[in-house]
């Protein structure tokens, strides 16, 4: 198991998944056409890393537009994340949003509501 | 395992399989595979939930994307200066302006406007005077217009006015408030400043046509307008 990092698409978020500091970031858009086939190695990657690591997870999500297959394969994240943290592992999330798209918060909140590990929102326009 | 009572509780939305679940329940309360069923059963309410969330999640989505593209659709077709409506948004409304009256023999107007001396006043004044003498005439148009008139900014300076069901002498009338209103602008803070006036070709299209031809038709106007001598209309024969 290692770190990983996908170059961001017009289509696909930026990716980073950091072994030694528990973290991964997902910055840009994602609306991939097959997004199963995008998500299904951070989902994997995530999975190996609860099952080999005792260490704390920080995940990072700036998302700009995310599709329906993203919306899913992120609930599914999700569910691994409340998971452990009900397992007892020590879980952040942080959701960057810009304010001027007034329902991206909408959204944020959206996702935060199934799970119960800190999730919190950070405005990133600034005027 | 759960007693049949404690069986009851699993909530499943869906009618029908829930009853369907319960009187399996309750005629076989002893049976070994009711754990299973229950799991299954709260399985099975998880993936409803979470199919109603992610359709929730995706038609707020698709409410985001008609707005976004509104948005745009505006942006396209009107002048951010004026805030009227731009070339490409009145070729739009022209094209089905001359379809009705192809198909309803409704007449509509055209009335081509064209700021006299306005590059006078870009020269001695700068050109964000010139762009306030834009949005002021603008505005005056604006204050002229019926709810179904579409009044674009076609050009630099230039103005077309598309007024749907329309006769001559209403036309001619309108032509005459506007050229009247524009003449009561003034360039504020300048007491030398060049007259706002404005020339205008007058064409009432009343046959089928092509669009870029009625246009054409009240564009000659105008020059004959502005060679005989501005600030004055003139109707298209």
């Amino acid at each position: 198991m290692q770190s990983y990092e996908k170059a961001p698409t017009v289509s696909t978020p930026w990716v980073k998944l950091d072994l030694e500091r528990g973290r991964i970031d997902l910055v840009g858009d994602s609306y991939p056409v097959n997004s199963f086939e995008f998500y299904q190695p951070i989902v994997q990657w995530l999975n190996e890393f609860l099952t080999q690591s005792r260490q704390a997870v920080h995940v990072e999500l700036e998302l700009t537009y995310v599709n329906t297959g993203s919306i899913k394969s992120m609930l599914e994240l999700f569910d691994l994340l409340e998971e452990a943290y009900q397992a007892g592992r020590a879980v952040t999330v942080l959701w960057k949003y810009d304010s001027r798209n007034k329902r991206a918060l909408e959204s944020a909140e959206e996702f935060s509501e199934d799970v119960s590990f800190p999730f919190t929102t950070q405005d990133t326009f600034i005027p | 395992m759960k007693s049949p009572e404690e069986a009851r509780k699993i909530s499943i939305s869906d009618a029908a399989v829930a009853q369907r679940l319960e009187r399996v329940l309750s005629e076989y309360p002893e049976h070994p595979l009711n754990a299973e069923i229950e799991w299954l059963a709260n399985q099975y309410q998880r993936l409803q939930q979470r199919f109603e969330k992610i359709t929730a999640m995706s038609d707020r989505l698709q409410v985001q994307l008609m707005e976004m593209n509104k948005l745009l659709q505006e942006q396209v077709i009107s002048d951010p200066l004026t805030g009227l409506m731009n070339r490409a948004g009145l070729q739009e409304r022209l094209a089905a302006e001359c379809a009705r009256l192809a198909r309803e023999h409704t007449p509509f107007g055209l009335l081509m406007l064209d700021l006299d001396h306005f590059k006078e006043i870009n020269d001695a004044l700068g050109h964000s005077v010139g762009d306030q003498v834009l949005v002021d005439v603008a505005n005056t148009l604006r204050q002229h217009m019926r709810p179904y008139d579409v009044f674009s900014r076609w050009g630099g300076e230039e103005f077309l006015l598309l007024v749907p069901a329309v006769d001559h002498a209403t036309l001619l009338a309108l032509a005459q408030r506007l050229l009247e209103a524009v003449r009561e602008i003034s360039v504020h803070g300048f007491e030398h400043a060049p007259p706002v006036r404005v020339s205008i070709g007058l064409y009432l299209c009343s046959t089928e046509e092509d669009p870029a031809d009625s246009v054409r038709k009240a564009d000659s106007a105008l020059y004959l307008a502005k060679n005989a001598g501005r600030d004055r209309i003139v109707i298209f024969q």
